[in-house]
């Protein structure tokens, strides 16, 4: 009688969880979310960038998307060289030739202008009801930047679907180069820099995650991932200044910088979504990084969905910080021996970071109208810029169709 | 490296103590309702993540950590 009961029960949940996985299926053959994004540093980069993303269920088995980023980049960033009061020649991203030519200002800024094209598809097949596999392609395409890559991921789900576990692998292969499709010899003087060809990178990533219902209203997820990076991965803009006893710029004053050609990255990344009593819903994460350059990073995010009348209001917190790369310098002193790697791009110093904004929905014509304003703050430990500021402004608009 | 590892013990720590605060139950099928709302979903891959992907990957040494794949850039 026993054994009737459980099989009648077993078989009323398979039935109930297939119910839902069908519904919602046949809710939205296809659903597209459009967006559009303004980023903008104080005195440096402004960005505008568009994305559009299609997701199509053919049948109860298959989903396709497709997804396509515009970007277009202007302003100016710093090249790792330091500020001088006198007006030097230098080599800049915005003519990218290595040609020498007058910068103003600070001249350890350069002025830059680069289009971005992204295409990204994914197509996803559920083999059976706990069962699924992941196919991933992508390419990027800049006037100074390629990249391709491809990935492979499988999810299995326990009977009950309390448990999910993921799987996968993913590479890619990216050419870097200036402008002229050419790169800089490592630490060689920017007034006798020799070029050699497009240099060339190649990734390959892992992921092991698992996804656990923790009760009716707490999802948890943890993943752990690694990845190895191996090629040219200097920035074949970045420069480093020699600099005397005094913090000055000595000639030859600039050299392009230098990077190790391999490096191991893993993260550990952690993510909580939970219904509060008040129907609030908070999602918090925290990511553990390091890799063989001796960079550990923290990242906590935090995101509280409020909602308020038809729409929800949702402010957000993300804190940021990592160790300086082993092979950072801000300079290099004069008559002393290069070092084999060395670089001056503030992003490889120790930073902290914090983003705060919010972001506000509401219903519009059948989809959801999302806007999104935040504020983000870096702060470095030696770069020569101390801090960067950036306001960041999206408007985006989701809807499903039959 | 020490500090690698203890890290990763505190946050082993920290996962047994949300483990406790938390409190874990099967969840039945029927009483998904909650988590299958699209605010609950942990995975979801909206024009704001990738947004946010792009800006942090461009401004930060680490990236990565929720997902695998998806194109490169020689961002400044």
């Amino acid at each position: 009688m026993k054994s009737i009961r459980n099989k009648l029960a077993i078989a009323t949940c398979t039935l109930l969880s297939q119910g839902i996985q069908y519904a919602s299926a046949a809710d939205s053959s296809w659903s597209s979310d459009t967006s559009y994004l303004y980023y903008s540093e104080t005195d440096r980069v402004t960005v505008h960038k568009i994305i559009t993303n299609a997701t199509a269920a053919l049948g109860d088995d298959n989903t396709l998307s497709l997804e396509a980023v515009y970007d277009t980049i202007t302003g100016a960033t710093p090249t790792g060289a330091i500020k001088s009061l006198n007006t030097v020649s230098s080599t800049s991203p915005s003519s990218g030739d290595g040609v020498t030519r007058e910068q103003s200002d600070t001249n350890a800024l350069a002025l830059f202008d680069d289009t971005r094209l992204g295409v990204n598809m994914g197509w996803t097949h559920q083999h059976n009801r706990t069962f699924r596999v992941n196919y991933g392609a992508s390419v990027s395409v800049e006037r100074d930047y390629e990249a391709y890559g491809g990935s492979l991921s499988f999810d299995k789900e326990t009977a009950d679907r309390n448990l999910s576990f993921t799987a996968g692998v993913a590479t890619s292969y990216d050419t870097v180069f200036q402008r002229s499709g050419k790169t800089p010899k490592p630490l060689s003087s920017i007034k006798e820099a020799k070029f050699y060809e497009a240099g060339n990178k190649r990734a390959f990533e892992g992921i092991l995650g698992i996804t656990r219902t923790i009760n009716r209203r707490t999802i948890a997820q943890l993943h752990y991932t690694v990845g190895s990076l191996e090629g040219y991965l200097n920035d074949p803009y970045k420069l480093i200044s020699i600099t005397d006893s005094d913090g000055r710029e000595k000639t030859p004053f600039r050299y392009y910088e230098s990077r190790p050609s391999q490096r191991l990255r893993q993260t550990i990344f952690g993510a909580l979504a939970h219904r509060l009593e008040n129907s609030d819903t908070i999602h918090l994460s925290y990511r553990y990084y390091w890799d063989d350059w001796d960079i550990i990073s923290h990242t906590l995010d935090y995101r509280h969905r409020k909602n308020i009348a038809s729409g929800y209001l949702e402010p957000h917190l993300r804190l940021y910080h990592q160790t300086a790369a082993g092979f950072f310098r801000h300079s290099l002193k004069h008559g002393q021996p290069l070092p084999e790697y060395v670089s001056a791009d503030y992003r490889l110093d120790e930073m902290s970071s914090v983003t705060v904004g919010a972001r506000y929905g509401l219903p519009v014509w059948e989809g959801t109208l999302r806007f999104r304003l935040e504020y983000l703050y870096q702060s470095f430990t030696e770069a020569e810029y101390e801090t960067n500021e950036a306001l960041i402004f999206q408007v985006s608009y989701k809807k499903a169709f039959d | 490296m020490n500090r690698t590892r203890l890290t990763l013990t505190v946050l082993l720590v920290i996962t047994l103590q949300a483990c406790a605060v938390f409190k874990v139950e099967q969840v039945k099928p029927w009483q998904k309702r909650t988590l299958s709302e699209p605010a609950m979903q942990l995975n979801a891959v909206t024009a704001e993540t990738l947004a946010d992907e792009h800006i942090y990957f461009s401004k930060e040494a680490s990236t990565g950590g929720k997902d695998i794949g998806g194109g490169g850039c020689g961002c400044n």
